[in-house]
Formats: structure tokens, sequence, C-alpha cells
């Protein structure tokens, strides 16, 4: 039987965790991890390996951004897919990215979802990076 | 040979200049250049035109004389009259018998029922465009128009329009700073708006989840994210009339040490949760101080939050409150935690709306709105803070409501 896949998810609310967890429960059977902060999700990141990584952009101390930059310098996960939570609101209704706030990641995460989630956004995308 | 500008003459001059960069409202500047214009070349009537951009006519912008009110009323078409001439040649005109010009608009003087017999006119430019012109009417004693009178119109009528130019530029810059700070409002608000959806849209996924398995803990849970989050609703629609509104606060007499301790007992199961331990020290003496108590009370319970939240990472991370009384006129209440502490950048915006570090937690509304807070009680809070070490908060506050005093607090002045 194969092995199920392995999703990481760094965000400073517990409520927010849930709310994925809930969304990927419907998707199929996860190894999921969790971290509340940049910190402990880069050291869990290093040492499970996940197949996926959501993360959440505003957390206190470490963001997103930091803590995805820190991830594609390190050859243990820089080839792990990215999904970031943003919740900045621009005043053209155009979502926030990394260049919109004028931050250099190198590279690009492999998908944005804006905050409020909608569900079928979220599993479609999941879905499509893990080849479910 | 010209004959010398009077001391009259330079004297208005000067007085209008004074004018002009003494006030910043346009429409009093211009009438008072004109009023000043009319008395020193002494004639029966004077207009200040302006070009409507939007319509392309030209309007009598400030009118004096006996039929300055009817005059005001009348739109010439752009070219039209020896004003219109002015303006699209951008050359003055000194015309002491206006029945020998072709250029003379006769429609004015027919619906004021004012007689013209001659007319000055300078146009008011800028370096790179025509604003419009000045006209003065009629010289008093039938005396006729000299280059004189013009180059002294022609002085005024620079100093005009510079007047003009400088207060486009002040409405440009207010606007843009009206828009940007709208901007930055709008954007902040949406954010917490978005991140409290975001808790309902959650909440809700899971609520369903939990029917449609019929598993009741699912049920519980996604229930209290929903409630959750329409408590952060209600504090998020609450901080934003308090910030927006300007206020006096409801002064009544209370023991500020009850209010303190009432506020830390409401903290005690936020800092158990987190590990964090909490101490009073009260100060009996101030058993009689006049505060707006609801407004005080959110700034402690705001300060011991965030306390609170400062000691979540730290080992035995702990709150110290208490209470201080001087033998001036003020009273202080010190917050003070042994937190992450804050950098010099983040204490230089910590009272700014919409700015927080705690993630999607912080609305960036809560120092914002009790600063202002402490503020209308003519009090002050400030801020020590080291990183690593932690951070101590300390309003300073009247003992009595401010009208009855002449406090300084933020000078600290007891």
């Amino acid at each position: 039987m194969a092995e199920n896949k392995k999703i990481l998810i760094i965000d400073d609310e517990p409520d927010a965790i849930a709310f994925s967890e809930a969304m990927l429960s419907e998707l199929g059977e996860f190894d999921i991890e969790t971290a509340i902060n940049g910190l402990e999700g880069l050291q869990k990141a290093e040492m499970i390996k996940p197949d996926l990584i959501i993360l959440d952009i505003q957390m206190p101390v470490m963001n997103g951004f930091q803590v995805f930059k820190e991830l594609k310098k390190k050859e243990a996960t820089d080839t792990i897919p990215v999904i970031m939570l943003t919740g900045i609101a621009s005043t053209t209704g155009l979502r926030y990215d990394a260049k919109d706030m004028g931050i250099t990641l190198g590279s690009e995460p492999d998908a944005y979802i804006d905050k409020p989630i909608e569900p079928e956004e979220f599993q479609k995308t999941v879905s499509s990076i893990l080849g479910l | 040979m010209l004959k010398k500008i009077d001391t009259a003459q330079l004297d208005a001059l000067l007085k209008i200049i004074r004018t002009i960069n003494s006030h910043l409202n346009l429409d009093k500047v211009l009438e008072s250049v004109m009023d000043v214009t009319t008395q020193a070349i002494q004639v029966e009537a004077s207009s200040l035109v302006l070009i409507d951009e939007e319509t392309n006519e030209l309007l009598f912008h400030v009118t004096e004389g006996e039929k300055a009110k009817i005059i005001k009323t009348i739109r010439m078409k752009a070219g039209e009259g020896i004003v219109g001439w002015v303006i699209k040649e951008e050359k003055a005109v000194l015309v002491n018998d206006v029945s020998k010009d072709k250029r003379f608009y006769k429609a004015a003087d027919k619906k004021s029922g004012f007689i013209t017999k001659s007319i000055l006119c300078v146009p008011m430019c800028t370096a790179d465009k025509c604003l419009g012109a000045i006209e003065v009417i009629n010289k008093m004693n039938n005396e006729d128009f000299d280059d004189a009178d013009r180059i002294f119109l022609e002085a005024i009528s620079s100093q005009a329009a510079i007047a003009i130019e400088n207060a486009k530029l002040h409405e440009r810059i207010v606007k843009n700073e009206r828009l940007a700070a709208i901007g930055q409002t709008v954007s902040g608000l949406a954010h917490c708006i978005k991140n409290i959806l975001n808790g309902i849209q959650g909440g809700s996924y899971i609520l369903d989840l939990g029917i449609k398995k019929e598993k009741f803990s699912n049920i519980d849970k996604g229930w209290g994210i929903i409630k959750k989050n329409n408590e952060f609703m209600k504090e998020l629609v609450l901080d934003m009339l308090s910030y927006s509104k300007e206020r006096e606060p409801e002064y009544c007499t209370v023991d500020v040490n009850e209010l303190v301790k009432s506020v830390c007992e409401l903290m005690e199961q936020k800092g158990k949760e987190k590990n964090v331990s909490m101490q009073f020290l009260p100060e009996e003496s101030l058993n009689e101080v006049e505060i707006d108590t609801k407004g005080v009370k959110r700034c402690v319970l705001n300060l011991i939050s965030n306390a609170i939240d400062a000691c979540e990472e730290v080992d035995g991370g702990s709150v110290d409150v208490s209470v201080q009384n001087t033998k001036g006129k003020i009273f202080r209440i010190h917050v003070a935690d042994s937190g992450i502490g804050m950098s010099s950048e983040t204490q230089a915006k910590l009272f700014q709306v919409f700015f927080s570090t705690k993630g999607s937690k912080g609305t960036g509304l809560g120092l914002a709105v009790s600063y202002k807070i402490i503020k209308e009680h003519g009090g002050n809070i400030s801020v020590d803070s080291k990183k690593g070490k932690g951070t101590k908060f300390t309003i300073t506050l009247p003992k009595k409501r401010k009208n009855n005093l002449l406090l300084e607090v933020s000078n600290g002045r007891e």
C-alpha cells in the first residue's frame, strides 16, 4: 500500500490550521504536521521533508516570506512545493504577492491563495500540486 | 516719461504681498487683493476674472463696485471682450474711451446698468500659463489710466497669480494626503475583515463537515470559531468607531485599584493558558480618581493582553501590573512584561493605526485606540522596551477631569 502524502501546515492561528486540515480531509488521507511559527516550521520541514507546505504569510516574528526564502536556501527543502496563504489587502482589489510588497523571493511559490479561502480553490490547487 | 508709483500704491502692494503670504483661504486673499487695488488706483469698479478650465468660460470671480453682484453672474466666452483678448494675447490693455474699442463687450453694461468709460486690464499669468486677468474700470474724477497704473496693476496681478498657484498646490497636496490616508485605512481595514471572513469561512466549513459526517466535535469546533470571529468583528467595528470619532471621556469617580484588579482577573485565564504569571500591586491612596471607566479599562485590558502575548514564546514569562500615585495631579498605571521586547523600528510605529506584529491575530487598532482614549483624558502612554528583555508601558493620567485642571502630562509636569 502506498504511503500517505505528507503535508506541513505552518500557521500561527490554530483555527486557520483547523480549516486547512478540514479541507484536506475531504481530499483524502494525508499525514499532516503543523507548526505554529516560522522557526518550528523550518525545523519540521527539514526533518519530515513533506510533499507540500501550506504557509501563512502573516505570522509574528518570522513571516511567511522569510520562511519561504529560508526553505529555498536549503538543499533538503528547496524543492518542496509551497502554497502561500495571504490575507494582505490591496486597494486595487488585486491580490498582493511578494512582488507587490517589494519583496524579492528569488523563486516564486507554487501558488498563492487569497483569504477568505474558497475551499474549492484550495482543494483544486492541492490536488494539482500533489497529482491527486 | 512715467510718473513715479506713489507711496499709497507701494503701501497697497506691500499689504497685498503680506496678505498672500499669511492666508491660505484663496477666496479671502483674492477679495482682499481686489479691495486694496480698487482703493489704491481709485476706480469705480474692478474684477478678477478666471478661466473656467471645464467650460472654457470667463468667470468674474471677485467683483468690486456698485454693480458687483450683477457683474458676478455674467459669463463670457473665452476671447470675448477686452478681458478675453487680454487673456488670449497675454498682454495688458489700457483703453481710456471704450466706445472707440471694438473689443469692448457691451452686453455687460446692458445687463448691469453700469456705464463703462475706461478700462485697464492686465493678464494674470504664471511662468507657463495664463490663469485670468484683473481689470479696473473708470478711474475716479474722470482721470485717465496711465502707464504707472498699468505697471502697478501688473505687479498686483503677478502676486495674485502666485497666490492662486499656491492655493492650487496646497489643495493638491491636501487631496493627495487625504487619498493616501484613505487608501491606507481601507487596505488596513480590508486586511482585518479578510482575516475575520477567513475565520467565519473556516468555521462554517468545519461545521458543515460535522453535520455531513455527524461528528459532534466538528460541529462544536466550527460553531466556536464562528462565534469567536463574530466577536472579533464586533471589536473591530467598536475600535473603528472609537478611533474615528472625536469624543469627550465620560468621567466618573472610581477606585483605580478596583478597575485594574478587575482587568487582571479578566486576563488571568489567558495568562494561565499561555503559562504567563501575573502580579498586581495596588496603591491604596488612589481610591478616587476621575476617569472614563470604560475607556481606561479598555486600554489596560489591551496592554495586559499584549503583555501576555509578548511572553508567549518566553519560558517563565511574567506580567507585572501596578498603580502609582504622585504628589502632583497625576497618577500612573504600569504594565511590564518579561517578553520578547521590541525593536526601535517597532516602537516607532507602535501607535500607528493598523500596525501589528501579531500576524493574523492583530487588528493593529488596539494600541492606536488606547493612545487616543488616554490623549482624550489629557494623559499620555509611554513605552520602554528592550529586544529580548521585555517591555514596560506606562499610562499617565490626571487624577481629576482635564477640564478642571491645566495639566500638561505629556510634558512630564506634575
